[in-house]
């Protein structure tokens, strides 16, 4: 390892002083599109060297220290077909070559950077890459990282988890692979790592949660690259198991500077129809007493008729009702440009959103600021720096499992005239204007800054280090005023305080090197890779509350802890081109974490993939309707480490009260395992890309077969061993990770991409993405393992993780009278030992197996440009616990079908009982597909002949959008797409990837109104 | 065309330029060399095995067994009740309040033996928990300076009451394994109720037999296994044992302190805060538990008026006023539960005299004016009854109850209706109550090679009181 070391660094370091000191020539040139438009981003370079450069906004480039002699010079752009000419250079001399692009919607030409900061072009690339680049987009309905990449990437399942402001999403690619761990990709912004902690909640909300990916402005970035996996991502090591979101911030180009400026205002509204009324029926016996009428009174004969039927919705009908309209403003500003000669560029831009949410106490206030400069040093050496600062603060109600919770306490409160003068018909105590008692607030500084250098000595040889940090700091602050519950719950008030300090730190060094040997080329690459994460946290909590003040009297815990775990990586590439038409890439990398058990050394990631563009063979038959066919394979390992200190054993310190004192005891944490090693993902995709028609039709398909081996697996531990909990607090069974078991996803991915309408005045562009994911649990270890049981979802071997199971039972209308009595209903014992479903049966899936998305966006006449995605998920189950506490469970049941004679039938009947008896929910875990229309824009762009009579103005227009506009499903709930727990999976609560809807928030229906100008 | 001494100048400096570049580049990567000191994370904050297995921190290491053993007894904040919670719930001194179905089912004796229930599973965890850590405690304690004192007869004795607690409100069926400080797994195997009450019988003798426990523990580890030996049915011995335990003996609690969360009375926080759980008036539509309060008998302090559950509806919650801190202690031993062993000795031995004396000396322990022999009952059975309705009351919310209520069906041949409050129960929709009358053992407990899962009761060897 230090020979290694040693001998990288004499290369390097004997290589730089020569190196910088080589004369060559210079490129210049322009790049204009069919209708002679100017072109930018296009991405110029000589073919064999690593010179290259971006055309701006002139569609102007130059290439500096290009090779001498006669080179070929290449410009791609994605959605346009790449060309290539030949030119001579002298040395110190200036050639020009001048180029013009057709479009095309395969895109071959793009360019992606890899894992060794290179860039490649997707031809040359063996697996399937999603780039999103936001200069294609409206972004008016965006409002999130995850927005941007919702429904725009097959394979990529963005699952927004509730209607609440500034709560995130989870985040999945190609399935979920870990049983025990987290399924977040790695997120890489600018070539660092940075904090892809997808819950960043602490304090106690009942369930939404925000998410650290959704800090970023989607107006600073340029452009998102997708991994997708193993077979993608090997060279990013250990984390990358689950693909790789890499995205690249905007940086400026040469010439004047350029002024964008937006301000957009968003309207959000919860529908009336998305939430349920709540019902009572009131009746009599049978002997003339008043009494309740629910159906299991009437089934019972307790209630013999119905003489009243109360309905209200306290979210709708209360006058001082906490659902409001909610509304954000957003206002941003950017200034790019550069030198004449391209030398110096930068791009700067602030921006400040701020506005509130559907409820009261969901609040959000952000300001995004960004600066990225990057100067030509000399003609050899670019330094860049990037740099992003966030500050925000999101207030985060009460809802989902929370007994303070606004839609709890609205839906489970008494419709009745007197609950209704009471409290607006909350439930009791709650009332409309006691009900938001609590509150958290999330306020957050956060800095991601990353130095580069990319020095490029010799034409053939390019050197980049990157050094960067993501700095994380996040204070949540939790508040019950004094008196304020209703419930007496922390009468004397609540002052709670958690404040989070992450650093992520990304040291990266590669050699790239290409060359030429006559029809074959050479990439090399080699690198290097240190990483670091380290956190502390401190809590501390008080109560007595001084009136109209949130200072305490009586202080009530403290806590403090911190850690971290580092990586070093190295890593290589080779990849040879044969007539830039095949393309064969092995790479492998090594890996070294703290978190690996003591007694494991380097794992290692091999990879290897194919790119055959066949089109372009001399013996393929020239077919004129077919312009572009390619074909792909690429297999590849990644891994993700064991959990932090799961390998050790250890000990808490707790308090322990010894008379009047209290003194520290040592207690047992974790039993650890000395052996434990990063879980690996192989994964093999094959696929090919079909263009048509000059390019106006393209097909693009992938199969993936991922299975996860050595399954990091959270085993449940016999309670008899006295083995420590997860969590002191928490508690829960002892357990133990073990590398046992192993999970397989596969699937298909494709895209249709169709511009059929070309025409001066009339340009049409359609996209169709699929994603299908057959997940499943292959093994469970040894046999000795019984399921994992997590309330209704099990991990059991040969279905997916996380599957839904219901306890069975029977039913009939024994008696014929139309109700179901609960003598009716009847469990389905377990018969045997070796029954390992447990008298229960499998009910699906909670994560979506199938995604479909259209886009399509018309321009007409230049000036008016229609967008929309239409998105459909399905395949899955999702647990309506909030329907089953509304119909069965709880005191307060005023569910429609409970109340309302007739409204169920014998099914929903049995469900009811069934539930009622702790029969099981089968019924209540329903299937969850449905259609969103997810976005429509409308834009009108000013024509140049208005824009010239406003002084200093280039640009102008309006943009009407909106977002959740319309579902359509058969689920019972509010909205499909929620989950209670927010973005909660393995990374905090291993093994238990709860998905529910607990009367969650759904998704509001938003409008937004945006002018967008440039000077 | 560049000026022949200005190109000179300029390669002389690329050369510096380069080798200052070729450091800050290499400088991360040649740090990285070093990899083991790398990749090193300083923990500040977790105890290591060597700190935690090292005989100067015997302190530590006794108070963290303390810690388990309260946590055990009366829960976590927020997340677990506690076993006094738990049995009270199952008994007639509590009532489910709030919508959590795994607590109504503990309140409605009508849990699955199959796959267990998550709220009494939590008992059953950190007394387990609170058993090994004390063993494994004690462990360390031998052969140092502390060896044979009375922390270390402490830990014996928290083990043995652990165990004790274990065998009397769970099913028969528990295996007593552990995790030793080496981290080394011994799975235990199932043992009957009885197998388990002798296991907590060989930790109080071995408290017993340390040389310098001194007389409290001595005292406590007599009050433990009296109490293993009453449950046996050992009602001689039991009182034999209980006899050397002196009038002064000051009750041994579970200590809470409210400087941190996790030691808080969490059956203060789950009444009092939460609402989640109340206090019970009087369980029982059909037959009737006892009844409770402060004008019932003064050791049961009841605040008579409800408030509003955590449930809300028509769900009220009645708050107990016995524990009304989060730092608020939980006797578990006492002077005066030794003179009820000793008067149950008595009674079953016909003493009828000797019965009442005690009687009335336990209570008098509590202040409490004596009873006369018209009061205490002029039948066995109604000597039964007051000598149980005496214990409830003297023992109220401290994890006895529902090992009383066992022994009537098991001892004394009660039938289950005439012992356990039947019909409608007061948690929400007023559910009938069920027919168990043991709690189930942890669904995880197939993961123990030791353990034969049988359809019907699980783990369990059996349901029986």
């Amino acid at each position: 390892m230090r020979k290694f070391c040693g001998l990288l660094a004499i290369l390097i370091a004997a290589a730089l002083p020569g190196a910088l000191s080589a004369q060559g020539g210079t490129v210049t040139g322009r790049v204009v599109d069919a209708n002679q438009r100017p072109l930018s981003d296009v991405q110029v370079g000589i073919v064999g060297t690593t010179r290259g450069a971006l055309t701006n906004q002139q569609g102007a480039f130059t290439i500096s220290n290009s090779p001498t002699g006669a080179v070929e010079v290449r410009a791609s752009r994605i959605g346009y077909q790449q060309s290539v000419q030949r030119v001579t250079v002298g040395a110190g001399q200036t050639a020009s070559v001048n180029f013009s692009l057709s479009q095309a919607v395969v895109e071959l030409g793009a360019i992606v950077v890899t894992a060794t900061g290179a860039e490649q072009r997707v031809r040359e690339i063996g697996n399937s890459v999603s780039t999103i680049q936001t200069s294609e987009l409206e972004m008016g309905p965006i409002q999130t990282v995850s927005d941007l990449i919702a429904g725009r990437a097959p394979g990529v399942q963005i699952l927004p988890n509730s209607g609440t402001l500034g709560s995130g999403s989870r985040i999945q690619i190609r399935g979920t692979s870990s049983v025990s761990l987290a399924s977040t990709p790695l997120i890489i912004i600018d070539g660092i790592r940075t904090n892809n902690d997808v819950e960043s909640t602490e304090l106690f909300t009942g369930g939404q949660k925000t998410s650290r990916i959704d800090d970023l402005n989607p107006e600073d970035i340029e452009s998102v690259e997708i991994l997708k996996g193993p077979a993608a991502s090997a060279l990013y090591g250990t984390a990358a198991a689950n693909g790789v979101i890499q995205i690249t911030t905007k940086h400026g180009q040469r010439g004047t500077a350029k002024i964008g400026a937006y301000g957009q205002h968003t309207n959000l509204d919860i529908l009336r129809s998305m939430v349920p009324d709540n019902f009572l029926a009131i009746g009599h016996t049978a002997a003339g007493a008043k009494t309740e009428c629910d159906l299991t009174r009437r089934a019972s004969g307790v209630c013999v008729a119905v003489d009243s039927l109360y309905q209200y919705n306290p979210l709708f009908d209360a006058a001082n009702s906490p659902l409001r309209s909610g509304g954000v403003d957003k206002y941003g500003v950017n200034i790019s440009g550069g030198s004449p000669t391209g030398d110096i560029t930068y791009y700067l831009s602030g921006e400040r959103e701020k506005g509130t949410g559907t409820v009261i106490d969901n609040s959000l206030d952000r300001i995004n600021l960004r600066a990225n400069v990057s100067s030509l040093v000399t003609p050899k050496l670019r330094l860049s720096a990037n740099s992003g600062y966030i500050t925000s603060l999101i207030g985060l109600p009460q809802n989902d499992n929370s007994g303070g919770g606004i839609f709890l306490n609205a839906l489970e409160g008494s419709p009745t005239p007197t609950n209704v003068a009471r409290g607006q018909g909350f439930r009791s105590p709650y009332t409309a204007s006691n009900v938001s008692f609590w509150s958290n607030d999330e306020d957050l500084r956060r800095f991601t800054g990353s130095a580069n250098a990319d020095f490029r000595p010799l034409s053939w040889l390019s050197i980049n280090g990157t050094a960067g940090v993501d700095q994380t700091n996040r204070f949540e602050k939790g508040f019950i005023g004094i008196n304020a519950s209703p419930s007496g719950f922390f009468s004397q008030g609540l002052r709670e305080q958690f404040r989070r300090s992450q650093r992520d730190l990304t040291g990266t060094l590669n050699a790239n090197a290409v060359k030429e040997f006559g029809a074959f080329t050479s990439t090399t690459a080699v690198g290097t890779q240190y990483y670091s994460s380290i956190f502390d946290w401190t809590y501390a909590a008080g109560q007595n509350v001084a009136p109209g003040t949130k200072a305490t009297s009586e202080p009530l815990s403290a806590d403090e802890n911190g850690n971290g775990d580092k990586l070093f990586g190295l890593y290589g590439s080779e990849q040879i081109g044969f007539a830039d038409r095949l393309f064969v890439t092995a790479a492998l990398r090594g890996d070294k974490s703290n978190t690996f058990g003591q007694k494991i050394g380097f794992i290692t990631y091999p990879a290897i993939s194919a790119s055959w563009v066949v089109k372009d063979e001399p013996w393929f038959p020239q077919i004129s309707a077919l312009s572009n066919l390619r074909l792909r394979a690429a297999y590849g390992e990644s891994g993700l480490r064991p959990p932090r200190l799961a390998a050790a054993q250890t000990f808490t310190n707790e308090a322990a009260a010894l008379g009047a004192t209290t003194i520290p005891g040592f207690v047992a944490n974790n039993v650890g395992n000395a052996d434990l090693e990063a879980e690996i993902t192989h994964e093999t995709e094959f696929g090919g890309d079909l263009g048509l028609l000059d390019d106006r039709l393209g097909f693009e398909i992938t199969h993936y077969q991922k299975k996860t081996s050595n399954a990091l697996i959270q085993r449940p531990l016999p309670s008899s061993l006295g083995a420590p909990p997860g969590d002191q607090f928490s508690g829960g069974e002892g357990s133990q990770f073990f590398n046992l078991g192993s999970v397989s996803n596969k699937g298909w991915e494709g895209a249709f991409r169709a511009e059929p309408v070309r025409m001066e005045n009339v340009d049409l562009n359609l996209r169709f993405n699929f994603t299908t994911n057959k997940n499943r649990l292959l093994t469970l270890g040894d046999t000795s393992i019984p399921p994992i049981v997590i309330s209704l979802q099990r991990d059991i071997a040969g279905y997916p993780i996380a599957g839904y199971w219901a306890q069975k039972y029977t039913y009939s209308d024994a008696n014929g009278d139309g109700l179901i009595q609960a003598a009716e209903v009847l469990a389905v014992p377990r018969l045997e030992q070796d029954d390992t479903t447990f008298n229960t049966s499998f009910r699906g899936s909670p994560f979506p197996t199938r995604e479909y998305s259209f886009t399509g966006d018309l321009t007409l006449f230049k000036s008016f440009r229609v967008s929309g995605l239409l998105d459909h998920k399905g395949g899955n189950y999702l647990f309506n616990w909030g329907r089953r506490s509304r119909e069965s469970e709880a005191s307060a049941v005023f569910g429609e079908l409970r109340q309302v004679p007739g409204a169920a039938n014998l099914e929903e009947q049995a469900a009811i009982i069934a539930r009622r008896k702790g029969l099981g929910s089968m019924l209540y875990i329903e299937p969850a597909d449905f259609w969103k229309l997810r976005e429509l824009s409308v834009r009108w762009s000013a024509p140049q002949s208005l824009v010239r009579r406003i002084p200093s103005t280039n640009g102008l227009s309006l943009t009407v959008s909106g977002r959740n506009l319309k579902t359509w499903t058969d689920y019972h709930g509010p909205d499909p797409e929620v989950n209670l727990p927010g973005q909660t999976d393995s990374s905090t609560d291993p093994g238990r990837q709860f998905v529910a809807d607990l009367l969650t928030m759904p998704a509001p229906r938003t409008v937004v109104v945006r002018i967008d100008a440039s000077f | 065309m560049q000026h022949p001494s200005n190109s000179t100048r300029g390669s002389r400096r690329l050369p510096l330029r380069g080798l200052a570049l070729g450091a800050v580049l290499l400088g991360p990567g040649l740090a990285a060399c070093d990899l083991d000191k790398t990749l090193a994370v300083k923990d500040e904050f977790t105890v290591t095995p060597a700190v935690a297995g090292d005989t100067l921190y015997l302190d530590n290491t006794y108070a963290g067994a303390r810690s388990q053993f309260s946590v055990a007894i009366g829960g976590v904040e927020n997340n677990f009740m506690g076993l006094v919670a738990h049995t009270g719930l199952a008994s007639d001194e509590m009532y489910a309040a709030d919508q959590f179905i795994t607590r109504w089912v503990l309140d409605l004796r009508d849990w699955d033996y199959d796959n267990s229930n998550s709220e009494s599973d939590e008992s059953f965890r950190w007394l387990q928990r609170a058993r090994v850590e004390s063993l494994n405690a004690a462990s360390l304690f031998a052969g140092t300076s502390q060896g044979g004192s009375a922390r270390h007869a402490e830990l014996y004795n928290i083990a043995g009451l652990s165990t004790l607690m274990l065998a009397e409100n769970f099913c028969s069926g528990v295996s007593l394994g552990r995790v030793t400080t080496s981290g080394e797994f011994q799975y235990g195997t199932q043992l009957t109720s009885a197998q388990v009450y002798d296991a907590a019988i060989a930790y109080f003798d071995s408290a017993s037999a340390l040389g310098s426990a001194g007389a409290r523990q001595l005292n406590l580890a007599r009050i433990g296994k009296a109490r293993s030996l009453l449950d046996k049915g050992d009602f001689a011995g039991a009182a034999s044992l209980a006899a050397q335990v002196p009038d002064n003996f000051a009750p041994y609690y579970a200590e809470y302190t409210s400087a941190s969360e996790r030691a808080w009375n969490a059956v203060n926080q789950f009444n009092y805060e939460e609402k989640r759980v109340s206090a019970t008036p009087q369980e029982g539509t059909i037959n009737k538990g006892l009844p409770y309060g402060r004008t019932v008998d003064p050791r049961t302090p009841i605040n008579p008026v409800s408030i509003v559950s955590n449930a809300g509806g028509t769900v009220r919650v009645f708050l107990q006023e016995k524990y009304t801190d989060f730092d608020s202690d939980i006797p578990l031993a006492t002077a005066y539960e030794a003179r009820y062993i000793q008067a149950e000795g008595a009674l079953n031995a016909n003493n009828v005299a000797s019965f009442e004396t005690l009687l009335n000396q336990a209570r008098a322990l509590q202040g409490m004016g004596a009873l006369t022999s018209a009061q205490i009952g002029t039948t066995t059975d109604a000597r039964v009854n007051t000598l149980f309705k005496e214990r409830a009351y003297a023992m109220w919310l401290t994890g006895h109850r529902f090992s009383d209520m066992r022994r009537l069906v098991r001892q004394y041949k009660r039938s289950y209706g005439s012992v356990f409050p039947t019909g409608n129960s007061m948690t929400v929709g007023n559910q009938p109550y069920g027919t168990e009358a043991a709690f189930p053992i942890p669904f995880d407990e197939s993961n123990n090679p030791g353990v034969k899962v049988t359809p019907g009761i699980g783990s369990c060897l059996s349901i029986e009181a």
